[in-house]
């Protein structure tokens, strides 16, 4: 039992830290309201059959061997309170039916268990039904949050994003200096003045992952590049370095409100079109939710892998596999932008087009495997569960025999490289761009 | 107490079954969908997607193939066994003479199906419960899950007794629901088998609508949202 | 609030061991918190590193980019590791005295 940290100041999300008698008195009449208002969340309460066909699809079980980790036992830890409390005939099969009441032990497993789970939606993917454990996931750590428990590192980024538009904290001045270094990097390398604008009007407003401004730079390279070579006006927006929203993984009003930033930006810079860059969630909040939270909206939301695969069939830019040399690449498919975002095919067209040898593992597209840190488990104090988390992708990318893991997320990007040292495993990694960037000719 | 089971429990097990069953799945439609939840690639409507999974299990034919076998099997014989109650007491077994059988080649005929039926629904419902207390399954089921499989296993089986074991005569029957759609008072005897059989029928029909084997509408009402695609084109097909 | 206790000197810190005021930042600070990050002994070419955030961060609010701190610092990210065994983004941001960065890193 490895939980996150709880962040004992909850500002400047709208929720107090309660006591424990409190926070049982309040328990089922949250789990009530969220089943009114996600259909999915209410009918996996109420239709799994317990097949068991999720059982070995988790890779959070697979690693950690806690039968708790098994998707429907996870949602098991709240399905036991709603079919006492809520379920039809409730108390009568409820106890029968393994129903019990909220205590202050069950919400400290639940805090527990649904931070051991990354929202990948693979239990989604092979049950019958299509019960998705990562709905049951983000509903109970709803009313977790709403019970005052959210993990210290969540909070932090809540913070930062509150205070600077990104989850790092990042300044204007800051950004700008960090753009002019990296376009001083450009220019020493390609001998062409390459800009990253910033707050500029432009039909194209590209949302990068505040990650790519500390760790990820050739990310940020990469798009530069080629919207450069593409000859097409883009900026990014000072006020929202920050495709993450964090709000998906936990709470509704945050995200909501990150997404309105989002669009506000848009709508300031006059944007025809907001380009997701590579963050997995981040693209599954802006393709999937802006309608359902700040829609309907006239600006396209594309993912940068979009763009890029359309300006390479398009011969729009022009891209040299040579200069990714002779080894070995195999793709990891973030999660939340396969399964839960449809960019399945584009990434594999752009790598087959900028480096020499392509390996799939396996599985992979919409049945692959989580990097073992989705939905912002990157908590520190929980290292030796991301580890864990970590076991199938780690055994996965070893099959391949590959020597570089191509993963455009984030996410992805901060777990794998600390997975791969954890089981040895002599790989190295980045993002999709960056290998863009490196192949484009100029 | 068997005039309880043939001539009261029945308007009450109707009763029970239709207004739970309008209860529980206006439930599920009164709760919302506020975002778009499908898993990709999908479809831009669910229907065709739908039908497979109704027709052949799909999700569970291409990753738990031994699942598969036993629940499609098991499913199968259920849906045989409702399909032949309808048409076998509404024609009394003769209804392959609507296709051209002599009468008595639709009773063969209807008693081969019945078997068929029977059979799969017994080694499906067996298997299932098998594999439940067995590993994996077993650490995730509680014990609702087995009452379930238990009720339809006595079901199954007091059915497939009246076939082969102590055969009831299937006018006798049609008579009875004639009389019970007619509102006509029941003041005669029925087998006992028939009794035992039909008494565990109401039951499961009574406690459907509100336990989860309700999970072949809910299933599928999950399944639609998983599956409806946005419609938004692709900036380029691949 | 922890607090951690290095050579008599008491510090308060996060639940990461990061000082909780930035501001109280000094060279004694400094060497004792490196003893919390495996660096026994702040050499010239931490003193570089560890300065060179700092300043950074004075002006900035924020920590360096990896590539930048590397490049102005002339120390490859192999050679900071081998400076700061739990990385820059830990170990290093830790002795200079930044809070710890967060996010997707």
């Amino acid at each position: 039992m490895n939980a996150p940290q709880k962040a004992k100041d909850l500002a400047p999300l709208p929720y107090r830290i309660l006591d424990d008698e409190e926070k049982v008195r309040k328990a089922v009449a949250i789990i009530r309201e969220k089943a009114a208002e996600s259909r999915m969340f209410k009918l996996a309460m109420e239709c799994c059959t317990k097949c068991g066909a999720c059982i070995n699809a988790c890779h959070s079980y697979l690693g950690t061997e806690d039968p708790y980790n098994i998707p429907t036992k996870r949602a098991d830890l709240v399905r036991s309170v709603y079919k006492q409390e809520i379920m039809p005939l409730s108390g009568v099969l409820g106890k029968v039916a393994g129903g019990i009441g909220v205590s202050a032990e069950l919400l400290e497993k639940w805090f527990t268990y649904f931070y051991q789970c990354n929202q990948c939606r693979r239990c989604a993917l092979v049950c019958p039904f299509g019960i998705d454990t990562a709905e049951v996931s983000i509903m109970v750590r709803q009313i977790l949050a709403e019970l005052g428990m959210v993990p210290r590192f969540t909070v932090g980024i809540v913070k930062n994003m509150a205070n600077t538009g990104n989850n790092m904290g990042i300044a204007k001045p800051a950004l700008l200096d960090s753009c002019e270094f990296l376009e001083e990097e450009m220019y020493e390398e390609t001998g062409i003045k390459i800009r990253i604008p910033v707050d500029e009007e432009a039909d194209i407003m590209y949302v990068p992952s505040s990650a790519d401004f500390f760790v990820n730079t050739n990310t940020m390279i990469g798009v530069a590049k080629m919207y450069h070579a593409a000859g097409i006006k883009w900026t990014i927006p000072s006020e929202i370095i920050e495709a993450a929203n964090f709000g998906l993984f936990f709470d509704e009003k945050v995200m909501k409100e990150h997404n309105r930033r989002l669009l506000d930006c848009a709508k300031k810079l006059k944007a025809k079109k907001i380009v997701q860059g590579e963050c997995g969630h981040g693209w599954r909040a802006a393709r999937m939710y802006t309608d359902g939270l700040n829609g309907p909206v006239d600006v396209e939301i594309r993912h940068i892998h979009e763009e890029a695969a359309y300006f390479i069939a398009r011969g729009i830019i022009k891209v040299d596999p040579e200069k990714n040399g002779d080894i070995v690449y195999t793709y990891h498919d973030p999660c939340n932008l396969a399964r839960a975002g449809d960019i399945i095919e584009e990434p594999r067209f752009i790598l087959r087009h900028v480096v020499k040898n392509f390996v799939e593992m396996t599985p992979n597209r919409e049945e692959n495997f989580c990097c073992g840190a989705g939905s912002g488990l990157l908590m520190e104090e929980i290292m030796e569960t991301r580890m864990k988390l970590g076991k199938v992708k780690a055994e996965q990318v070893k099959k391949t025999g590959a020597d570089y893991v191509v993963a455009p997320c984030s996410i992805c990007k901060a777990q794998l490289p600390l997975v791969f040292e954890y089981y040895n495993l002599p790989v190295e990694m980045s993002g999709l761009m960056d290998l863009v960037g490196k192949a484009i000719i100029l | 107490m068997k005039h309880f089971v043939v001539g009261v429990l029945p308007y009450l097990t109707f009763l029970i079954l239709v207004f739970g069953l309008i209860y529980r799945i206006r439930g599920w439609y009164a709760s919302k969908v506020k975002y778009q939840l499908n898993l990709f690639p999908a479809p831009d409507t669910p229907g065709g997607e739908i039908l497979k999974e109704i027709l052949f299990f799909k999700t569970l034919y291409r990753f738990e193939r031994p699942l598969w076998v036993m629940s499609y099997g098991f499913h199968l014989g259920i849906f045989l066994i409702f399909i032949g109650h309808i048409a076998g007491i509404a024609f009394a077994g003769h209804q392959f003479t609507l296709f051209g059988a002599t009468p008595e080649q639709s009773e063969k005929l209807s008693f081969a199906f019945g078997m068929l039926a029977g059979t799969l629904a017994f080694f499906g419902a067996l298997a299932l419960l098998l594999r439940r207390l067995s590993g994996q399954v077993k650490q995730v089921s509680d014990p609702w899950d087995y009452i379930d499989l238990l009720l339809i296993l006595a079901i199954v089986t007091t059915g497939n007794a009246m076939r082969t074991l102590a055969p009831v005569e299937l006018f006798a029957v049609k008579k009875y629901f004639a009389d019970l759609f007619s509102l006509r008072p029941i003041n005669y005897e029925l087998p006992t088998a028939f009794v035992i059989h039909y008494f565990f029928g109401q039951i499961l029909l009574m406690y459907l609508p509100f336990s989860k084997l309700l999970h072949l509408a809910g299933g599928l009402i999950n399944k639609a949202i998983i599956l409806t695609g946005d419609g938004k084109a692709k900036l380029l097909k691949l | 609030m922890p607090q951690i206790e290095i050579d008599g000197l008491v510090l308060n810190v996060d639940e990461d061991g990061f000082i909780e005021d930035p501001t109280i930042w000094n060279e004694e600070i400094a060497k004792a918190l490196a003893k919390t990050e495996g660096v026994t002994e702040l050499t010239e070419d931490h003193w570089k590193v560890v300065n060179y955030i700092r300043n950074y961060y004075l002006q900035y609010q924020i920590a360096p980019m990896i590539r930048k701190l590397c490049k102005d610092t002339g120390f490859s990210l192999k050679e900071i590791y081998e400076l700061f065994p739990s990385g820059p983004a830990k170990g290093a941001c830790k002795i200079a005295g930044l809070p710890k960065p967060t996010g997707c890193v």
